[in-house]
Protein backbone atom coordinates (compact mmCIF):
# COMPACT_ATOMS: atom_id res chain seq x y z
CA UNK A 1 0.00 0.00 0.00
CA UNK A 2 1.11 3.15 -0.62
CA UNK A 3 1.30 6.54 1.91
CA UNK A 4 -1.28 8.03 -0.50
CA UNK A 5 -3.29 5.34 0.06
CA UNK A 6 -2.52 4.32 3.72
CA UNK A 7 -3.46 8.26 4.32
CA UNK A 8 -6.39 8.44 2.75
CA UNK A 9 -7.73 4.82 4.97
CA UNK A 10 -6.38 6.49 8.41
CA UNK A 11 -7.95 9.72 7.38
CA UNK A 12 -11.36 7.93 6.99
CA UNK A 13 -10.62 5.98 10.43
CA UNK A 14 -10.13 9.58 11.79
CA UNK A 15 -13.69 10.94 10.76
CA UNK A 16 -15.34 7.85 12.04
CA UNK A 17 -13.37 7.51 15.34
CA UNK A 18 -14.35 11.55 15.83
CA UNK A 19 -17.99 11.21 15.31
CA UNK A 20 -18.10 8.27 17.39
CA UNK A 21 -16.15 10.37 20.17
CA UNK A 22 -18.76 13.20 19.72
CA UNK A 23 -21.62 10.69 20.28
CA UNK A 24 -20.17 9.34 23.02
CA UNK A 25 -19.21 13.02 24.44
CA UNK A 26 -22.56 13.84 24.62
CA UNK A 27 -23.99 11.05 25.83
CA UNK A 28 -21.21 11.58 29.00
CA UNK A 29 -22.53 14.71 29.35
CA UNK A 30 -26.12 14.07 29.53
CA UNK A 31 -25.38 10.66 31.97
CA UNK A 32 -23.55 12.56 34.47
CA UNK A 33 -25.12 16.07 34.21
CA UNK A 34 -26.16 16.66 38.71
CA UNK A 35 -24.78 12.86 39.50
CA UNK A 36 -23.11 13.82 42.38
CA UNK A 37 -20.40 11.14 42.04
CA UNK A 38 -19.47 12.90 39.09
CA UNK A 39 -19.17 15.78 40.52
CA UNK A 40 -16.60 15.47 43.71
CA UNK A 41 -12.41 15.15 43.42
CA UNK A 42 -11.64 12.12 42.66
CA UNK A 43 -11.35 9.45 39.31
CA UNK A 44 -15.16 10.30 38.21
CA UNK A 45 -14.68 13.96 38.47
CA UNK A 46 -11.35 14.12 37.42
CA UNK A 47 -12.22 11.97 34.39
CA UNK A 48 -14.07 14.73 32.47
CA UNK A 49 -10.46 16.31 32.44
CA UNK A 50 -8.75 13.69 30.76
CA UNK A 51 -11.42 13.15 28.32
CA UNK A 52 -11.56 17.13 27.13
CA UNK A 53 -7.80 17.44 27.80
CA UNK A 54 -7.13 14.71 25.25
CA UNK A 55 -9.87 15.91 22.33
CA UNK A 56 -8.53 19.55 22.82
CA UNK A 57 -5.47 18.21 22.14
CA UNK A 58 -6.26 15.97 19.23
CA UNK A 59 -7.87 18.85 17.48
CA UNK A 60 -5.19 21.02 18.16
CA UNK A 61 -2.91 18.77 15.85
CA UNK A 62 -5.63 16.53 13.56
CA UNK A 63 -3.87 13.38 15.67
CA UNK A 64 -1.21 10.45 14.03
CA UNK A 65 1.84 12.03 16.33
CA UNK A 66 3.19 8.67 16.19
CA UNK A 67 3.13 8.35 12.20
CA UNK A 68 6.28 9.18 9.96
CA UNK A 69 6.57 12.89 9.06
CA UNK A 70 5.26 12.28 5.14
CA UNK A 71 2.58 9.96 6.05
CA UNK A 72 1.34 12.44 9.35
CA UNK A 73 1.80 15.68 6.15
CA UNK A 74 -0.49 13.99 4.46
CA UNK A 75 -3.61 12.98 6.82
CA UNK A 76 -2.98 16.48 7.61
CA UNK A 77 -2.44 18.33 4.49
CA UNK A 78 -3.89 21.39 3.04
CA UNK A 79 -7.85 20.66 2.91
CA UNK A 80 -7.26 19.05 6.31
CA UNK A 81 -6.27 21.81 7.93
CA UNK A 82 -8.50 23.81 6.19
CA UNK A 83 -11.99 21.37 7.58
CA UNK A 84 -9.95 21.69 11.11
CA UNK A 85 -9.73 25.28 11.03
CA UNK A 86 -13.82 25.68 10.22
CA UNK A 87 -14.79 22.44 12.71
CA UNK A 88 -12.98 24.79 15.53
CA UNK A 89 -14.84 28.11 14.29
CA UNK A 90 -17.94 26.05 14.43
CA UNK A 91 -16.70 24.37 17.95
CA UNK A 92 -16.98 27.91 19.25
CA UNK A 93 -19.85 29.06 18.55
CA UNK A 94 -21.43 26.15 19.69
CA UNK A 95 -19.73 26.43 22.99
CA UNK A 96 -20.78 30.21 23.43
CA UNK A 97 -24.21 29.18 22.31
CA UNK A 98 -24.48 26.66 25.22
CA UNK A 99 -22.79 28.92 27.65
CA UNK A 100 -25.29 31.73 26.89
CA UNK A 101 -28.45 29.11 27.10
CA UNK A 102 -26.49 27.83 30.36
CA UNK A 103 -26.52 31.09 32.29
CA UNK A 104 -30.08 32.81 31.56
CA UNK A 105 -31.35 28.86 32.12
CA UNK A 106 -29.53 29.45 35.36
CA UNK A 107 -32.17 32.14 36.23
CA UNK A 108 -35.16 29.36 36.72
CA UNK A 109 -32.87 26.32 37.71
CA UNK A 110 -29.65 25.89 39.26
CA UNK A 111 -27.07 24.29 37.20
CA UNK A 112 -24.29 23.45 38.78
CA UNK A 113 -20.99 24.22 38.22
CA UNK A 114 -19.06 21.65 37.01
CA UNK A 115 -22.73 20.41 35.06
CA UNK A 116 -22.32 23.80 32.89
CA UNK A 117 -19.06 23.47 32.15
CA UNK A 118 -19.14 20.04 30.94
CA UNK A 119 -22.21 21.33 28.71
CA UNK A 120 -19.74 24.01 27.16
CA UNK A 121 -16.73 22.34 26.84
CA UNK A 122 -18.63 18.60 25.86
CA UNK A 123 -21.05 20.69 23.56
CA UNK A 124 -18.13 22.62 21.86
CA UNK A 125 -15.98 19.97 21.60
CA UNK A 126 -18.66 17.78 20.37
CA UNK A 127 -19.83 20.00 17.29
CA UNK A 128 -16.12 20.42 16.09
CA UNK A 129 -15.34 16.88 16.09
CA UNK A 130 -18.55 16.27 14.63
CA UNK A 131 -18.25 18.79 12.21
CA UNK A 132 -14.37 18.15 11.39
CA UNK A 133 -15.62 14.35 10.69
CA UNK A 134 -18.70 15.47 8.13
CA UNK A 135 -15.97 18.17 6.24
CA UNK A 136 -13.65 14.82 6.02
CA UNK A 137 -15.61 12.37 5.33
CA UNK A 138 -17.82 14.34 2.87
CA UNK A 139 -15.01 15.26 0.75
CA UNK A 140 -13.30 12.53 0.06
CA UNK B 1 -16.39 49.36 -6.81
CA UNK B 2 -15.41 52.70 -6.90
CA UNK B 3 -11.99 54.09 -5.18
CA UNK B 4 -14.09 55.76 -2.63
CA UNK B 5 -15.22 52.36 -1.69
CA UNK B 6 -11.45 51.02 -1.57
CA UNK B 7 -10.35 53.68 0.30
CA UNK B 8 -13.25 53.92 3.08
CA UNK B 9 -12.60 50.32 3.28
CA UNK B 10 -9.10 50.33 3.82
CA UNK B 11 -9.96 52.96 6.51
CA UNK B 12 -12.38 50.70 8.30
CA UNK B 13 -10.56 48.03 8.03
CA UNK B 14 -7.59 50.04 9.93
CA UNK B 15 -9.98 51.42 12.60
CA UNK B 16 -10.97 47.68 13.62
CA UNK B 17 -7.45 46.29 13.46
CA UNK B 18 -6.73 49.09 16.11
CA UNK B 19 -10.01 48.67 18.06
CA UNK B 20 -11.17 44.98 18.45
CA UNK B 21 -7.84 44.63 21.24
CA UNK B 22 -9.21 47.83 22.47
CA UNK B 23 -12.47 46.02 22.83
CA UNK B 24 -10.86 42.89 24.36
CA UNK B 25 -9.67 45.21 27.11
CA UNK B 26 -13.00 46.99 27.96
CA UNK B 27 -14.73 43.69 27.93
CA UNK B 28 -12.21 42.24 30.56
CA UNK B 29 -12.37 44.99 32.60
CA UNK B 30 -16.00 45.09 32.55
CA UNK B 31 -16.21 41.29 34.24
CA UNK B 32 -13.16 42.59 36.29
CA UNK B 33 -15.87 45.48 38.10
CA UNK B 34 -18.34 42.38 38.25
CA UNK B 35 -16.12 39.85 40.16
CA UNK B 36 -15.31 42.39 42.48
CA UNK B 37 -18.63 43.93 43.16
CA UNK B 38 -21.47 42.71 45.13
CA UNK B 39 -22.90 39.55 44.38
CA UNK B 40 -25.42 40.07 41.65
CA UNK B 41 -27.70 37.57 43.11
CA UNK B 42 -29.34 39.87 44.51
CA UNK B 43 -32.19 40.49 42.03
CA UNK B 44 -32.26 43.96 42.43
CA UNK B 45 -32.89 46.09 38.97
CA UNK B 46 -29.11 47.16 38.84
CA UNK B 47 -28.39 43.90 38.90
CA UNK B 48 -30.42 42.92 35.92
CA UNK B 49 -29.18 45.93 34.11
CA UNK B 50 -25.21 44.80 34.74
CA UNK B 51 -26.17 40.99 33.65
CA UNK B 52 -27.88 42.47 30.58
CA UNK B 53 -25.05 45.06 29.70
CA UNK B 54 -22.24 42.05 29.96
CA UNK B 55 -24.77 39.49 28.11
CA UNK B 56 -25.56 42.13 24.97
CA UNK B 57 -21.64 43.34 25.03
CA UNK B 58 -20.94 39.81 24.55
CA UNK B 59 -23.58 39.06 21.60
CA UNK B 60 -22.38 42.83 20.46
CA UNK B 61 -18.49 41.61 20.04
CA UNK B 62 -19.61 37.85 18.89
CA UNK B 63 -21.73 39.30 16.11
CA UNK B 64 -18.96 41.80 15.17
CA UNK B 65 -16.30 39.09 15.35
CA UNK B 66 -18.60 36.67 12.92
CA UNK B 67 -19.39 39.36 10.52
CA UNK B 68 -16.80 41.85 10.55
CA UNK B 69 -18.70 44.63 11.32
CA UNK B 70 -19.29 47.37 9.06
CA UNK B 71 -22.84 47.02 8.93
CA UNK B 72 -24.18 50.08 7.81
CA UNK B 73 -21.35 50.21 5.11
CA UNK B 74 -22.24 49.34 1.35
CA UNK B 75 -22.13 45.82 0.26
CA UNK B 76 -18.81 46.58 -1.67
CA UNK B 77 -17.09 47.87 1.07
CA UNK B 78 -18.17 45.16 3.73
CA UNK B 79 -16.95 42.67 1.40
CA UNK B 80 -13.35 44.57 1.25
CA UNK B 81 -13.56 44.20 4.48
CA UNK B 82 -13.82 40.71 4.66
CA UNK B 83 -12.20 39.40 2.26
CA UNK B 84 -9.67 36.51 1.66
CA UNK B 85 -6.88 37.32 3.94
CA UNK B 86 -9.36 38.57 6.64
CA UNK B 87 -11.81 35.19 6.76
CA UNK B 88 -8.48 33.53 7.18
CA UNK B 89 -7.63 35.73 10.20
CA UNK B 90 -11.12 35.38 11.61
CA UNK B 91 -11.25 31.28 11.56
CA UNK B 92 -7.51 31.29 12.90
CA UNK B 93 -8.67 33.91 15.74
CA UNK B 94 -11.80 31.27 16.64
CA UNK B 95 -9.31 28.59 16.71
CA UNK B 96 -7.52 30.63 19.21
CA UNK B 97 -10.76 31.74 21.27
CA UNK B 98 -12.03 28.11 21.22
CA UNK B 99 -8.88 26.66 22.98
CA UNK B 100 -8.75 29.86 25.34
CA UNK B 101 -12.56 28.54 26.48
CA UNK B 102 -11.47 24.62 26.74
CA UNK B 103 -8.26 25.86 28.31
CA UNK B 104 -10.84 28.22 30.72
CA UNK B 105 -13.59 25.41 31.19
CA UNK B 106 -10.82 22.93 32.54
CA UNK B 107 -9.14 25.28 34.61
CA UNK B 108 -12.42 26.37 36.35
CA UNK B 109 -13.54 22.78 36.83
CA UNK B 110 -10.61 21.79 38.14
CA UNK B 111 -10.94 24.24 40.65
CA UNK B 112 -14.33 23.92 41.03
CA UNK B 113 -13.40 20.41 42.50
CA UNK B 114 -11.81 21.90 45.31
CA UNK B 115 -13.78 25.22 45.80
CA UNK B 116 -17.29 26.27 45.51
CA UNK B 117 -17.95 28.31 42.36
CA UNK B 118 -20.72 30.00 40.97
CA UNK B 119 -22.64 28.35 37.26
CA UNK B 120 -22.90 31.57 36.12
CA UNK B 121 -19.50 32.93 37.05
CA UNK B 122 -18.05 30.66 35.87
CA UNK B 123 -19.75 31.01 32.44
CA UNK B 124 -18.78 34.82 32.46
CA UNK B 125 -15.17 33.98 33.00
CA UNK B 126 -15.27 31.07 29.83
CA UNK B 127 -17.26 33.44 27.22
CA UNK B 128 -14.75 36.36 28.43
CA UNK B 129 -11.87 34.48 27.63
CA UNK B 130 -13.01 33.29 24.55
CA UNK B 131 -14.39 36.38 23.13
CA UNK B 132 -10.87 38.41 24.70
CA UNK B 133 -9.01 35.99 22.43
CA UNK B 134 -10.94 35.65 19.92
CA UNK B 135 -10.60 40.03 19.56
CA UNK B 136 -7.09 40.18 20.48
CA UNK B 137 -6.15 37.60 17.45
CA UNK B 138 -7.78 39.06 15.17
CA UNK B 139 -7.10 42.23 16.08
CA UNK B 140 -3.50 41.19 16.11
CA UNK B 141 -3.40 39.67 12.51
CA UNK B 142 -5.44 42.57 10.88
CA UNK B 143 -2.81 44.85 12.63
CA UNK B 144 0.02 42.92 10.99
CA UNK B 145 -1.62 42.71 7.33
CA UNK B 146 -1.49 46.18 7.56
CA UNK B 147 2.30 46.91 8.35
CA UNK B 148 4.10 47.46 5.69
CA UNK B 149 7.27 44.96 4.55
CA UNK C 1 11.70 18.13 2.10
CA UNK C 2 9.42 21.14 3.55
CA UNK C 3 8.33 23.32 0.27
CA UNK C 4 7.68 27.16 0.79
CA UNK C 5 6.71 29.88 -1.64
CA UNK C 6 7.97 32.32 -3.07
CA UNK C 7 6.58 35.58 -4.75
CA UNK C 8 7.70 38.32 -7.04
CA UNK C 9 4.55 40.19 -6.64
CA UNK C 10 5.95 43.38 -5.39
CA UNK C 11 8.86 43.18 -8.68
CA UNK C 12 6.02 42.65 -11.30
CA UNK C 13 3.78 45.35 -9.34
CA UNK C 14 6.69 48.18 -8.86
CA UNK C 15 7.66 47.37 -13.21
CA UNK C 16 4.65 48.39 -13.94
CA UNK C 17 4.11 51.44 -11.56
CA UNK C 18 1.15 50.25 -9.56
CA UNK C 19 0.47 50.73 -6.28
CA UNK C 20 -0.62 48.14 -3.97
CA UNK C 21 -4.22 50.10 -3.29
CA UNK C 22 -4.15 50.25 -7.45
CA UNK C 23 -3.48 46.49 -7.89
CA UNK C 24 -6.16 45.54 -5.06
CA UNK C 25 -8.50 48.11 -6.87
CA UNK C 26 -7.83 45.91 -10.18
CA UNK C 27 -8.06 42.34 -8.41
CA UNK C 28 -11.21 43.36 -6.00
CA UNK C 29 -9.51 42.31 -2.69
CA UNK C 30 -8.36 45.19 0.01
CA UNK C 31 -4.86 46.88 -0.24
CA UNK C 32 -4.25 44.58 3.15
CA UNK C 33 -4.36 42.02 1.15
CA UNK C 34 -2.34 42.70 -1.63
CA UNK C 35 0.22 43.70 1.41
CA UNK C 36 -0.02 40.40 2.91
CA UNK C 37 0.45 38.49 -0.39
CA UNK C 38 3.90 40.41 -1.15
CA UNK C 39 5.11 39.78 2.13
CA UNK C 40 4.87 36.04 1.88
CA UNK C 41 2.61 36.50 5.36
CA UNK C 42 -0.71 35.20 2.86
CA UNK C 43 -0.96 32.63 0.28
CA UNK C 44 -3.54 33.47 -1.96
CA UNK C 45 -6.09 30.91 -3.21
CA UNK C 46 -5.96 30.01 -6.59
CA UNK C 47 -8.69 32.18 -7.67
CA UNK C 48 -6.54 35.34 -6.55
CA UNK C 49 -3.32 34.05 -8.18
CA UNK C 50 -4.65 33.86 -11.43
CA UNK C 51 -6.47 37.64 -11.11
CA UNK C 52 -3.48 38.83 -9.88
CA UNK C 53 -1.45 37.29 -12.84
CA UNK C 54 -3.86 38.76 -15.32
CA UNK C 55 -4.24 42.09 -14.02
CA UNK C 56 -0.19 41.98 -14.49
CA UNK C 57 -0.16 40.53 -17.37
CA UNK C 58 1.84 37.97 -16.84
CA UNK C 59 1.85 34.43 -15.84
CA UNK C 60 1.14 32.74 -12.22
CA UNK C 61 3.99 30.74 -12.30
CA UNK C 62 6.04 33.87 -12.97
CA UNK C 63 4.65 35.44 -9.86
CA UNK C 64 4.46 32.79 -7.62
CA UNK C 65 6.98 29.50 -7.26
CA UNK C 66 8.19 26.66 -4.62
CA UNK C 67 11.07 27.34 -2.91
CA UNK C 68 12.90 24.46 -1.29
CA UNK C 69 14.81 24.59 2.03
Amino acid sequence: MTDIERAERMSRGRAAVMALAAIVLAVNVTIQYRDPAYAAAGPRGGSWIVVIGLWTFILWNGGGLRLRGRLRALLNDELSLQNRARALALGFYAAVLLALACYVLNWSRAIATGDALKIVSGGGISAALLRYAWLEWRLR
Amino acid sequence: MSSTDYETAERLGRKRARLLPLFAILFLTQQASYFTGPNVDTGRPVDHIRIAAWLVMSVVLLLVLATGGGWFRSRAVRALMNDEATQVHRNDAFRFAFFAAMIACVVLYVIGLFEPLGGRDVIHLVMSCGIAAALVRFGMLERRAYRDA
Amino acid sequence: MPEGLANRLREHRAERDLTQAALAEMVGVSRKTINTVENGVFVPSTTLALKLARALGCSVESLFSLTED
